[in-house]
């Protein structure tokens, strides 16, 4: 065998063996139980009843709201603007394209937390990016937003600041005393679904 | 990241554009392979010149490794390019009448292109046998073909998943058969050749 | 050219194809789209009605503007370049001494039309079929390898005065 021969069956050996080493490595699009861990502990994966508000309010564009509760109680109450995906449905291929993009700040909610991050936890895992919660659910929102409580004695500064945010925001949302309004918010149309372009190849021979 | 065109990550122009490129390293490739010369191509069944087998193996494999290299380290989703579906019953006949036609023309359909673009005449009466072939097989489709042609479909089947190992894992072991054979098969073309001297094909002048 | 450098070549050539456009190289796809363009140029209706052809020309756009076409266009470019820089650029036929130049160009006319039929019915040649499929681990690649090289193995024999 010739010099060259050997050179080239030799560099097909040692990334053979190379591909062969990074068998483990396989798994990429996935999370690690670890990076899921460390993903948990932080609380970037959170928006806060305010921030879901302001977005709202200000019209936001890249902002997704997915309401994972059931059918029923998604037609009783939701927020404005948001796409009804059961939690039990999550994992049907048309539900799951509205996650698999990198357009849109998706956030999801329920009535408590729980839920949702059960959703959120299936839905890293799937390696989809920007995925959150609203902090507390809808349970939250109607304490903070549309009834919000005002107990000047223990509050500072800051926390003023918040109660006027939150007082403003029930006018916006039609809160008080009452969460009726939220009915005629829920039949707006449900948002144009911007999927991640992929192509369908029709190429070979055949 | 990659495949860039199936995600509309390069333009359609672009796309083709590249092809034009591909298409001369393929070319520069099978022409320099000694691929225009038929008795090289027909050797390998004769044992007199194994070239085939060698250039063939060595692209098929450094195609494999890099691709599944790239794959996992994310550079290129395998599932997202042209993935080939297995019909195997019309795949194993079309396979024994290629076969035949092997033998018989000393050409395939890629190589008889690069022969009859440098002038070789047997090559460009291959190329019209191909265009016959196909007319032939597209005016007698409905009646003849298009039955058998979707008979034993497996889908997007692959072979290592079938066999019941990672994909890292057949290739490699591909890989050490193909390196043996690269070994055996320039014993054989030594034994073939001085047994029964075949004249040298560089002295056929082609 | 050392086989081994020609074939790394053309395996970094499937990689770029399969990287940029998602396609494995090929070459008889090539001549399908010629075949059902030129039938569609000639009869249009027909070929709206074929099954065969209709999956190729019922979107109105050409089937020769595809990334087959293009990447045999590069090939032929290439063999030439390299042809003429081995200085292997000339009319010849390539054949055992003891057959005739008819017997030669009779046999590829043959060859040729079971190419043409098998390459359809089977998806692919050596390259879409076999050398592509190989490439991404696709059963279909290694049953045409074994159904190739087998066939070819069983019939040659037979055929062994066409080329030693």
């Amino acid at each position: 065998m010739k010099n060259l021969d050997k050179f080239i069956i030799g560099l097909m050996l040692i990334t053979g063996i190379w591909l062969l080493m990074s068998n483990n490595n396989n798994d990429n699009t996935k999370v690690s139980p670890h990076e899921l861990q460390q993903k948990l502990i932080q609380r970037t994966r959170f928006y806060t009843t305010e921030d879901v508000a302001k977005a709202i309010i200000s019209k936001d564009p890249s902002l997704q709201l997915i309401d994972i509760r059931t059918a029923d109680e998604y037609n009783k109450f939701t927020l404005k603007g948001a796409i009804n995906i059961p939690l039990k449905d999550l994992l049907k291929k048309e539900n799951l394209d509205y996650f698999d993009q990198d357009v849109y700040n998706t956030v999801i909610f329920s009535n408590g937390s729980s839920n949702s991050d059960v959703a959120w936890m299936i839905l890293t895992r799937l390696g989809y990016k920007n995925i959150y919660i609203m902090d507390g659910g809808l349970n939250a929102w109607v304490d903070n937003i549309l009834r919000p409580k005002y107990n000047p004695i223990v509050w500072d500064r800051k926390q003023e600041d918040l109660y006027e945010f939150r007082k403003g925001a029930s006018f916006y949302f039609g809160g008080g005393s009452t969460v009726s309004s939220g009915n005629e918010q829920a039949s707006k149309p449900k948002k144009k679904l911007i999927k991640r372009k992929k192509k369908e190849v029709t190429g070979g021979c055949g | 990241m990659g495949p860039l065109f199936p995600q509309e990550l390069i333009s359609d122009p672009l796309n083709l554009f590249i092809a034009i490129f591909i298409g001369i390293g393929f070319g520069i490739g099978l022409e320099a392979g000694g691929f225009t010369n038929t008795r090289k191509l027909a050797g390998v069944f004769y044992g007199y010149d194994f070239v085939v087998l060698k250039v063939f193996f060595t692209a098929a494999l450094t195609g494999a490794i890099g691709l599944f290299l790239m794959d996992s380290y994310g550079l290129i989703d395998i599932n997202l390019t042209f993935y080939p579906k297995t019909f195997w019953i019309p795949t194993l006949i079309a396979g024994i009448v290629m076969g035949l036609g092997f033998i018989l023309g000393g050409f395939c359909p890629g190589t008889s292109i690069c022969a009859a673009s440098t002038g070789k005449i047997d090559g460009i009466a291959f190329v019209g046998g191909v265009f016959i072939g196909i007319f032939g097989y597209a005016f007698t489709y409905e009646s003849l073909f298009q039955n058998l042609r979707s008979k034993g479909g497996l889908g997007k089947a692959n072979i290592a998943e079938k066999l019941g190992m990672s994909n890292e894992l057949f290739i490699f072991i591909v890989l050490i058969i193909a390196i043996i054979a690269f070994i055996v098969v320039d014993k054989i073309q030594k034994r073939v050749n001085e047994k029964k001297p075949v004249e040298k094909i560089e002295e056929l002048g082609l | 050219m050392n086989p081994y450098l020609a074939g790394f070549i053309i395996g970094l050539m499937l990689i770029a194809a399969y990287y940029f456009s998602g396609e494995g190289l090929g070459g008889s796809g090539a001549f399908k789209k010629v075949v059902v363009a030129t039938i569609n140029g000639v009869n249009h209706n027909y070929a709206l009605n074929s099954a065969y052809c209709s999956p190729l020309v019922s979107e109105g756009k050409s089937p020769l503007n595809s990334w087959l076409i293009f990447e045999i266009i590069g090939v032929i470019f290439g063999a030439i370049l390299s042809a003429a820089y081995f200085g292997r650029l000339n009319f010849k036929v390539g054949k055992s001494p003891k057959i005739t130049n008819k017997t030669r160009i009779i046999a590829a006319i043959i060859g040729g039309i079971l190419w043409g039929i098998g390459s359809q019915l089977g998806r692919g040649c050596t390259s879409g079929l076999v050398m592509s499929g190989m490439a991404v681990n696709a059963l279909s690649g290694y049953i045409g390898l074994a159904a190739v090289f087998g066939g070819g193995y069983a019939f040659a024999y037979f055929f062994r005065k066409l080329w030693i």
